[in-house]
């Protein structure tokens, strides 16, 4: 009696619940984030990077001046929740000599020639950039560490307030270093090279989550 | 509200035990093993699944009807949260508590087995709560049937091999704001052995 009047209501349930089936999103649109390296007179290299899992979280050493440390710890916050899986982590790190990425607050020196890849960032109130000492004779292709960025005041910090400016161009510099090697051509995109948006858009989100599952075809060295 | 089940459930047992019934605790130890909590696409097939989890389950049962028994079961696991790539290890996200809560009905079946039915909640507790853990987990209704082999070995103890099965949805906030729509359906099959205690 039990039984009959139990069943019914199991059947029921069940049938309920294999109704379901989670739909995962398309992560599109998203925008080209890889690097592209001239190696002949009619041929290019294509350059994909993601931080392998051994080497998460990725060590980061920031200058201790107008508050950098905060404002890249809210970077990588915000790149950390970008990413579903663990691709992504970092950390702020006291040691210089053994970081992934080096922050520092001043202007970008002189593009050495071994970098091949600068990434230059334009705010009105601020400016960044990003080096990758890429080798790309060697096979595979080597990225020597440190990653360099480079955060810069255009105006007297003491007299303009700089912090936002200071926080898109950190979170920025971030995306290059994890291995977005290009600019968007979106405004809303805070990969765009002049960035004003305040956050990650769907296309940075989506470029993030698909560049972290391309197969990467660079190798660290430091 | 949060106490207004397990208060009704120990009313209703309370009440039930006044019929001259015999308390019945039951513990079990076991395996769990659990379909995939998430399954995208990105480049590659892409799964999120507990490992195979060491499992613990305490019940309390009373008789409500002849032939009929009533039980209050808790379950606890815990194991890795491993993600695959293409049926690749891909990594590991972590450790994974699942709890477990439900009111179970239990039937005779045939000779030293029985049948069980239950409905309840679970919940999971992430150990890092990043990713698809980062906004927290909500809790989930969950269905469940299992099969009991009591094998009497005094007046009041009793060895129990018995297997579980259950059901539920699994979704995160992180993931709706990723654009998951619904919700993965997971099921759990656990086998676990133990013993039964009857109370005088």
């Amino acid at each position: 009696m039990t039984i009959r009047r139990t069943l019914p209501l199991a059947l029921l349930l069940i049938g309920a619940l294999s109704c379901s089936e989670a739909t995962s999103p398309s992560r599109v649109p998203n925008y080209e984030w890889r690097l592209f390296v001239p190696n002949g007179p009619l041929s290019v290299d294509t350059l994909s990077f993601h931080w392998p899992a051994s080497s998460l979280p990725v060590k980061i050493w920031v200058e201790d001046s107008l508050e950098m440390p905060a404002r890249v710890r809210e970077g990588i916050a915000v790149w950390r929740a970008a990413f579903l899986y663990g691709e992504y982590d970092a950390v702020v790190v006291s040691d210089s000599s053994t970081a992934d990425v080096v922050v520092r607050v001043t202007t970008a020196p002189p593009k050495a020639p071994a970098a091949v890849g600068r990434l230059n960032t334009l705010l009105p109130g601020c400016g960044g950039a990003t080096d990758f000492d890429i080798n790309t004779v060697a096979t595979p292709f080597e990225l020597r560490l440190p990653v360099r960025v480079y955060v810069t005041p255009k105006y007297d910090p003491t007299q303009v307030d700089l912090t936002e400016c200071f926080r898109v161009t950190a979170t920025h510099e971030l995306g290059h270093s994890l291995g977005i090697f290009a600019h968007s051509s979106d405004a809303a995109d805070i990969m765009f090279g002049q960035p004003e948006a305040p956050g990650l858009s769907a296309r940075d989100i989506n470029t993030a989550q698909v560049l972290a599952h391309w197969p990467s075809n660079i190798v660290l060295t430091r | 509200m949060t106490h207004a089940l397990p208060l009704a459930a120990t009313l209703v047992l309370a009440s039930a035990a006044s019929a001259a019934a015999q308390v019945r605790v039951t513990a079990l130890v076991g395996v769990t093993g659990s379909t995939a909590l998430v399954t995208d696409q990105i480049l590659q097939s892409i799964e999120l699944k507990p490992a195979l989890a060491p499992t613990f389950l305490l019940s309390v049962s009373l008789p409500v009807a002849t032939r009929l028994r009533a039980s209050l079961d808790l379950g606890y696991s815990s194991s890795s949260a491993d993600l695959s790539e293409s049926g690749q290890s891909a990594a590991d996200l972590g450790t994974l508590g699942v709890l477990t809560a439900a009111a179970a009905l239990e039937v005779p079946l045939v000779s030293r087995l029985s049948g069980r039915l239950s409905l309840g909640v679970l919940q999971y507790f992430p150990s890092d709560e990043t990713g698809v853990f980062r906004d927290g987990v909500p809790a989930a209704a969950l269905f469940g049937a299992g099969l009991d082999w009591r094998q009497p070995v005094s007046e009041r103890w009793a060895a129990v091999l018995g297997v579980r099965y259950d059901l539920h949805l699994f979704t995160t906030p992180a993931l709706e704001t990723a654009g998951f729509s619904g919700s993965q359906q997971v099921s759990r099959l656990g086998i676990a052995i133990g013993a039964a205690w009857e109370l005088p």
